[in-house]
């Protein structure tokens, strides 16, 4: 345990390990929101070190992962909000009740973003945890 | 099997735990503030010992950090009613981050900063 040159058959676990970790931050982020943070910093530096390997495909999943769906969710977020004040306040004699037609769509909007992120997380935590590559 | 090169080794990795260790308490700052204080006074009291080592990058990494996160802390704290204080403090969050666990993890690896 003395051995500080990484031992051949420890880069290949040291990297599954680090993609188990990543994805289950991920999951975690769905309780707290920021573990996902930490998690895609992981993915980032430890790319590097996976490249030629099978687990450089779980770290750029677990880095679009993080990118696409911040940029959904803001998205989704401004579109409610631009549906929201168009459909309170368009309309002449508009009513801010009429803020609530937005709700199915932002429903649909955020649930989707939701199930894409759990697929790719628990689909890339499963085929981490076989060893085998994320596609 | 006699190694008379044991204590070296025996030594990296009291460094590589001390450095984890300072890299664990300035990430559980996030949560309580303080764990960065014994942080950096960790970092500071162990540069010393490390110097020559792979180590010593990651120590003035955890002392950069502390200082910076203290200076640009204050700074957003004090904009905030300027609205771009909470952008700073975001910024600053991000950095904080990615600073602390880049070096964890590359010292868990038994790697330097770089």
């Amino acid at each position: 345990m003395s051995d500080h040159a990484l031992p051949a058959r420890a880069e290949g676990s040291d990297l599954r390990l680090a993609a188990i970790l990543a994805y289950a931050l991920y999951l975690a982020a769905l309780l707290n929101g920021i573990t996902a943070l930490v998690g895609v910093v992981v993915a980032y530096v430890k790319r590097a070190d996976a490249r030629g390997t099978i687990y450089e495909s779980h770290f750029s999943n677990l880095i679009a992962v993080f990118w696409v769906s911040i940029i959904l969710f803001a998205l989704v977020c401004a579109g409610v909000l631009w549906g929201a004040l168009n459909a309170a306040y368009a309309v002449p004699d508009g009513d801010p009740i009429r803020l609530i037609m937005v709700a199915p769509f932002a429903l649909v909007g955020f649930a989707g973003i939701l199930v894409w992120y759990l697929y790719r997380t628990v689909r890339g935590l499963i085929r981490a945890i076989d060893g085998e590559a994320y596609r | 099997m006699a190694d008379p090169h044991a204590a070296a080794p025996a030594r990296d990795d009291q460094n590589r735990t001390m450095t984890i260790i300072i890299y664990g308490l300035l990430l559980a700052a996030l949560f309580n503030g303080i764990t960065a204080v014994v942080a950096v006074i960790l970092a500071y009291v162990k540069r010393d010992d490390m110097r020559g080592t792979i180590y010593e990058g990651h120590l003035s990494n955890a002392i950069e950090i502390f200082w910076t996160a203290l200076v640009v802390g204050v700074l957003g704290c004090v904009t905030i009613p300027l609205a771009i204080g909470i952008f700073i403090l975001a910024g600053l969050y991000i950095w904080f981050i990615y600073r602390s666990v880049k070096g964890l993890v590359r010292a868990i690896d038994a790697r330097p900063y770089h």
